[in-house]
């Protein structure tokens, strides 16, 4: 117990302050609160894509984080495919949807970001799609081959 | 209905293994709840396989008739004497760091932290819910990075409680970790007082619930399988101890079904699982046993948890996780045996849990422990030999592969090391016990000494 005490006594105040900040949210919130901003984007990729669909999500994040997405949009996305990658220029590989996620200022100060993205050459890319969703997080872009 | 999961997997385990369990009900419930999750997963696969969706009543029904025979009569648990001051602290104890833990808020993190649990075990769950069955998923198995081989008794008791619920909700999967760790409580208090006093056996439990790196496996990586499997071994080892120390039919029943279980839970269970099987088999070979029934008991289970599941893999052309594929790095020994050694030492992550083993090691026959006993740090050492093995055949870059993996694994044996030094320490006490005079003896020899 001597040399367990200390350990248990940390977590007794862990607690106490993960308590005090998260007390007020409701679950939802808290998961958005913990996960970001991947849950935010997660959930807005859902209501735009059908259930079905794959989604190319070019995203501007550190390589840890490529993978972290990866991980996490598969989980809430599914049965939707999802493919993150942090390469501007990603073939679509028979996604119909495509989503541009850049990260969190944060997120990029803990890993800086050292793919390829070419701002103008990206614009062009996104011209030939139809936007679907915009918020500060995402921009969601169907294919126009795909019937509405 | 999270509660009510909970509550019929213990049941489903007690009616399948509790005849042959002696002890209160907590060794009921958290030794059913062990079996129970691994048996309703097991069918839930063979289900999912021949079936297009999975129904709570085509899983729940087969297990009824078992029910109405085994509860035709009430369920009679021992009723457990009033603990002694000693055992009141240890018992106090034992709840010190879980009360610390258990804050429904440490689980949140997981977000943030350790997401290989979403990535592989949550993520599954949550697939099999929404296909309602194990076949779309595998099928669509190369469109994700889910490590589609591992074994499935994780997911597919998560999917069960989102079957109960009618919703994938991922906090309750989240949850089963922290109860697997009372289950894991409850199975090393059944095996030590067992094997010995009930005051030693409180004592090495709140031990146990005390581990920081056992805690935080628990607790802070909640969603993943690593405390499911350290119950599994623990509860797999221990009975191939009673069998071997005992020799009764039951205890090579529950060690095969445990162990096998253990293959079910993680790849690391696959060779706990050889190790147990190998251990019987060579015992029974030695006494030339032809009786069908021993083989049929360690065989059987192996057969049932590992085989389908392998054959599963093949038919729906899912690459294996590769761990024991690579090519021998020689060099890797040294830091990979040097890791283990200096992390098991660590009092702050395994108090002394590996010191105790160590020195229960030349205690144990003069504890009046014979030969069987070495079975227990055996397969200790198996199990860290088979991740040296892992390390030595350098399919990853051995810094990063220590650091993902040491902690976890030598949290899954910390409990069936301290249950060896557990059955030191109460083989010691008993001992003395035997060589002292009781205290009525020893006043009564003082007084006739004083008359003289």
């Amino acid at each position: 117990m001597l040399i367990a005490w200390p350990h248990i006594l940390e977590q007794y105040s862990s607690v106490a302050q993960a308590r005090a900040a998260l007390a007020p949210l409701s679950r939802e919130d808290r998961a958005a609160a913990l996960d970001q901003p991947g849950y935010g984007v997660a959930r807005e990729i859902a209501r735009a894509v059908p259930s079905r669909a794959c989604v190319l999500v070019l995203a501007r994040t550190g390589p840890e984080h490529v993978k972290y997405y990866q991980a996490r949009f598969a989980y809430y996305l599914y049965p939707r495919k999802a493919r993150v990658t942090d390469r501007a220029d990603a073939a679509e590989s028979g996604c119909a949807y495509l989503a541009v996620f850049r990260d969190t200022p944060a997120n990029l100060a803990q890993e800086p970001f050292p793919g390829h993205w070419d701002e103008a050459q990206l614009a062009a890319r996104l011209a030939r799609l139809t936007k679907i969703h915009a918020d500060e997080s995402v921009e969601i872009f169907r294919s126009p081959e795909v019937a509405r | 209905m999270f509660i009510l999961g909970v509550a019929l997997t213990s049941l489903i385990g007690w009616l399948a293994i509790g005849r042959w369990l002696r002890g209160g009900w907590p060794a009921g419930l958290g030794l059913g709840f062990a079996a129970g999750a691994g048996l309703l997963s097991l069918q839930m696969l063979l289900y999912g396989l021949a079936h297009d969706r999975w129904s709570l009543a085509a899983i729940l029904l087969p297990w009824l008739p078992l029910a109405v025979f085994r509860l035709r009569r009430r369920p009679a648990f021992e009723r457990p004497r009033p603990p002694a001051w000693l055992e009141w602290i240890a018992l106090a104890a034992m709840l010190a760091a879980p009360v610390a833990w258990l804050a429904y808020e440490r689980v949140m993190p997981l977000n943030t932290r350790g997401w290989d649990a979403w990535a592989i075990w949550l993520f599954k769950a949550k697939a099999f819910y929404l296909d309602g069955n194990v076949q779309t998923f595998l099928r669509r198995a190369g469109d994700f990075t889910a490590q589609p081989s591992y074994p499935l008794l994780i997911p597919l008791q998560g999917t069960f409680l989102y079957l109960l619920q009618g919703a994938p909700a991922d906090h309750t999967i989240k949850a089963l970790s922290p109860l697997y760790f009372f289950a894991l409580l409850a199975a090393f208090y059944y095996l030590a007082s067992r094997f010995g006093p009930r005051a030693p056996a409180l004592v090495f439990t709140a031990m146990l619930a005390n581990l920081h790196m056992v805690n935080i496996v628990a607790f802070e990586l909640a969603g993943y399988a690593d405390t499911a499997l350290s119950v599994y071994l623990l509860l797999g080892a221990g009975f191939l101890y009673a069998w071997i120390k005992e020799d009764k039919l039951e205890h090579l029943i529950l060690a095969s079904l445990f162990s096998s279980l253990a293959a079910w839970t993680k790849d690391e269970g696959l060779f706990f699982l050889a190790g147990v099987v190998a251990i019987a088999a060579s015992r029974l070979l030695r006494r030339a046993v032809r009786d069908w029934r021993p083989w049929t008991a360690l065989l059987a289970w192996p057969a049932l948890a590992v085989v389908p599941w392998r054959i599963t893999l093949q038919v729906f052309g899912v690459p294996g996780s590769g761990l024991f594929q690579g090519a021998w790095n020689l060099s890797n020994l040294g830091p990979g045996l040097s890791a283990i050694l200096t992390q098991a030492a660590k009092p702050n992550a395994y108090n002394l849990t590996f010191w105790l083993l160590l020195a229960s090691l030349p205690l144990a026959r003069r504890a009046g422990l014979d030969a069987r006993w070495w079975i227990l740090p055996a397969l200790v050492c198996w199990q860290l030999a088979g991740l040296l093995g892992v390390y030595l055949l350098g399919r990853n870059e051995i810094r990063w592969w220590i650091g993902t993996s040491l902690d976890r694994i030598l949290s899954q044996v910390a409990p069936l090391a301290l249950l060896a030094s557990a059955l030191v320490a109460a083989a010691w006490l008993e001992a003395r016990e035997r060589q002292t005079p009781p205290r009525v003896e020893r006043r009564r020899a003082r007084k006739s000494g004083s008359a003289a």
